[in-house]
C-alpha cells in the first residue's frame, strides 16, 4: 500500500445503545478510496469522528494527526463535502466559498481568488455571483465540492458526491473527483452507497456494513479470482440447459445468457459443453466473466 | 482554469487555522443582515439620526436665551428654562425606556435568524469542517449583533453628550461625563443581554420568523409576568426576570434627574446589575447547548 494517509483501530462509536461504529480497523493510502455500504452503514459517523466532531473509543489518526486530541490541525488540512443539502443562506457562492476560505485560514483578498477559480474549476463561473438560495441541488452539490477544495487540502472527503444529479452531473461530478486524484494530486475518500460511481473511480474500497469494516483492499484484487464463472451464449432451450448444468453440480442462471458458475470453482469448461450435449443446445459463445464489485459487495454484506 | 499551481504553495506557509475566525463570522454576518434588510438599514440610520435631532432641539431650548416657544413643544416639567433640571440625566432616561422596544424588534431582525437560519440550512456541517470551535461561531455571530445593535444603543447618547457640549455656553463636559458613563454602562449591559436572548431564541427553531416571534413575545410577556409575581408574592426578586426593569431601576438609580412622579423601582441596584450577566449567561448557555446537539444531529 502506498504512504498512509488514514488508520484507525478498533474505532467505536456508540449513539446511547446504538452502535453506529464497531471496532473498526482501516488503513487508507493514497489516491482515491472508496467507502461503501448501504445507508445506514456508518460511512458518515466514520467521516465525522476522523474530523473530529464526534469523539469515540479507540484510535485514529489522519495524516499523522489525532483528530480527537487536534481536531483543528486536521481540519485545517482536510476539505470535507458533506452529505447533506447544505448551504450557508443569504449569500452568493463566491462569498459562501471565499467565507469559508477565510474560517480556513486564507487571506480575505486570496480567499476570493481561490473562490473565483474553484468556482470555475466546479462550472459554476457564470454562476458565481447568484444567491446561493436559487440553487439547484446539482449546483449545491459542485458549490460544496468547491468549498471542500478552496483551502487547497491536501485529502478530500466526499460524501455521497453524486447524490441528487442526473446522469450527466454524475458522470461530470466523476470525472472532477478522478481528475483531482490524477492532476492534482488529491488524496480522496469517496464514500458512498452507489457501487457504479466507487467502481468509477475508486482503485481501493473499504466496505462497512452495520458499523464493521467487512472488506477493504484494491479493487482489482477483489474482482480478480472472479474467473470461474462464465457467460454462455447458447440457442436452444435454456431452463432445460441450466437444469442440466445444476443437475452436474453447477450453478447457473439467467441474465440475458446463460451465468453458470463451475463446482469448485474449477476452470473444466467441458462440464458445460456436456450438459450442451446432453439437452440439445448449441453452444454459441463462451467467455469467462470477473466478479463485479456488486457481486464483493453483496458477498461481503452477506458474510 | 488551474485550481492547483505553484504559486499556491504559498498557501502551505500559512498559519493552519485563522487568528480570529470570530471575526470574520460577525463581519460576514453584519454585511449579509445590512444587504438583506432594509429595516435594519433604516433603523440604524433613523434613530440616532432622529435621537439626535431630538437632543438638539430640546438642549437648543434648554440653553438659548430666547428660544422661549420651546418650552410649549418639549414635555419638560417646569419649562426649558426650569435651570435645576438635568435635561441630560431626563433624555438619557427617555432614551433608555423609548429606545428598550426598539431594541427588541431590532434584535428579532438581525439576531433571530443567525442561529435558525444555519439550522435550517444545514450550515453548521460546513461552518464545523473547518478549524473552527463553537464558541468562536458564537462570539461571532454575537458579535454580529451586538455590533449592528450598538447603533441603536452606544451611538445616542454619545451624539447626545456632544451635542450638549457643543451648545451649552460654558464647558459641560466632565460635568455630563459620569451621567453619560452610566448611560453607556447601561446601555451596553442591555445591549449584550438583547443580543444574547435573540441568539438564544435563534437557537431554538429552524424558523427566522418563529425565531424573532419568540423572543418578542418574552420580552412582552416577562415584564408584566414578572411584575405581577413581585406584586402577588411580595417579592421583588421576581423582578429579574425582566431586563427592562432591570433598565428602569439602574436608570432611576445612576440618572435621576427629581421628578415627583418618577417612582423609584422596587428592583435593588445588586439584583439590576446581576439581571444582565444572568440573562446573558444563560442565553448563551442554552445557545451553546443546542449548537452543540445540532451539530452532532447534522
Amino acid at each position: 500500500m502506498a504512504a498512509r494517509i488514514l488508520g484507525t483501530e478498533r474505532l467505536t462509536k456508540k449513539f446511547g445503545s446504538f452502535t453506529a461504529l464497531d471496532n473498526v480497523d482501516l488503513e487508507v493510502g493514497e489516491g482515491v478510496t472508496g467507502l461503501l455500504g448501504p445507508n445506514g452503514a456508518g460511512k458518515t459517523t466514520l467521516l465525522r469522528v476522523l474530523l473530529g466532531l464526534l469523539p469515540a473509543q479507540g484510535r485514529a489518526e489522519v495524516l499523522g494527526l489525532d483528530p480527537t486530541r487536534e481536531p483543528l490541525e486536521v481540519r485545517a488540512r482536510l476539505g470535507y463535502m458533506p452529505e447533506s443539502e447544505c448551504l450557508i443562506p443569504g449569500l452568493t457562492s463566491v462569498e459562501v466559498v471565499a467565507f469559508l476560505g477565510r474560517l480556513a485560514g486564507l487571506e480575505r483578498r486570496q480567499a476570493f481568488k481561490r473562490a473565483h477559480e474553484v468556482l470555475y474549476y466546479v462550472g459554476l463561473g457564470e454562476a458565481r455571483y447568484r444567491a446561493v438560495d436559487e440553487y439547484s441541488l446539482g449546483m449545491q452539490q459542485r458549490l460544496k465540492l468547491a468549498q471542500a477544495l478552496v483551502h487547497d487540502p491536501d485529502v478530500l472527503f466526499l460524501d455521497e458526491p453524486t447524490n441528487g444529479l442526473d446522469p450527466k452531473g454524475r458522470t461530470e461530478m466523476l470525472g472532477l473527483i478522478s481528475e483531482l486524484a490524477r492532476e492534482h494530486h488529491k488524496h480522496i475518500i469517496l464514500s458512498s452507497h452507489l457501487l457504479p460511481d466507487v467502481e468509477a473511480v475508486c482503485p481501493h474500497v473499504v466496505v462497512l456494513d452495520r458499523g464493521r469494516v467487512v472488506r477493504q483492499g484494491d479493487v482489482a484484487e477483489m474482482t480478480s479470482g472472479g474467473d470461474r464463472a462464465w457467460r454462455v451464449e447458447i440457442r436452444g432451450e435454456a431452463d432445460g440447459f441450466c437444469r442440466a448444468l445444476t443437475k452436474l453440480g453447477a450453478t447457473a442462471h439467467m441474465d440475458g445468457a446463460v451465468l453458470v458458475e463451475l463446482p469448485g470453482g474449477g476452470d473444466d469448461t467441458s462440464l458445460i459443453f456436456r450438459a450442451a450435449v446432453d439437452t440439445g443446445v448449441q453452444v454459441r459463445g463462451l467467455t469467462p466473466t470477473r466478479r463485479s464489485l456488486e457481486d464483493v459487495f453483496l458477498d461481503a454484506v452477506a458474510d | 482554469m488551474p485550481i492547483y499551481d505553484a504559486a499556491y504553495r504559498v498557501l502551505e506557509t500559512r498559519p493552519l487555522r485563522p487568528r480570529t475566525p470570530w471575526w470574520t463570522i460577525a463581519t460576514t454576518m453584519m454585511r449579509r443582515t445590512l444587504k438583506r434588510h432594509w429595516i435594519v438599514r433604516g433603523l440604524i440610520f433613523v434613530i440616532p439620526a432622529g435621537f439626535c435631532f431630538f437632543a438638539t432641539v430640546v438642549f437648543y431650548g434648554r440653553y438659548m436665551a430666547g428660544a422661549r416657544g420651546m418650552d410649549r413643544a418639549l414635555p419638560i416639567p417646569g419649562g426649558v428654562g426650569n435651570i435645576k433640571l438635568d435635561i441630560f440625566n431626563m433624555l438619557g432616561n427617555q432614551f433608555l425606556q423609548a429606545v428598550g422596544m426598539f431594541a427588541v424588534i431590532f434584535v428579532a431582525l438581525v439576531g433571530a435568524p443567525l442561529i435558525a437560519e444555519d439550522h435550517r440550512a444545514r450550515a453548521l456541517s460546513l461552518y464545523f469542517s473547518r478549524p473552527l470551535k463553537r464558541r468562536e461561531y458564537v462570539l461571532g455571530k454575537l458579535t454580529a449583533v451586538v455590533v449592528l445593535l450598538s447603533f441603536l444603543l452606544i451611538l445616542p447618547p454619545i451624539m447626545m453628550y456632544l451635542v450638549e457640549v457643543v451648545i451649552a455656553p460654558t464647558n459641560i463636559a466632565m460635568d455630563r461625563l459620569p451621567s453619560l458613563l452610566w448611560l453607556l454602562a447601561i446601555s451596553t449591559a442591555a445591549l449584550v443581554t438583547f443580543s444574547a436572548a435573540s441568539l438564544g431564541a435563534s437557537a431554538l427553531t429552524k424558523r427566522p420568523a418563529q425565531a424573532g416571534a419568540l423572543l418578542v413575545g418574552v420580552m412582552i410577556l416577562l415584564p408584566v409576568t414578572a411584575q405581577i409575581l413581585a406584586q402577588q408574592l411580595d417579592a421583588p426578586g421576581w423582578l429579574m426576570l425582566s431586563p427592562f426593569e432591570a433598565i428602569r431601576a439602574l436608570g432611576r438609580h445612576h440618572l435621576p434627574y427629581l421628578l415627583a412622579f418618577d417612582e423609584p423601582s422596587r428592583m435593588s441596584i445588586t439584583r439590576a446589575w446581576l439581571t444582565f450577566p444572568l440573562w446573558s449567561a444563560g442565553c448563551l448557555s442554552l445557545l451553546a447547548w443546542r449548537v452543540r446537539r445540532v451539530e452532532v444531529v447534522e
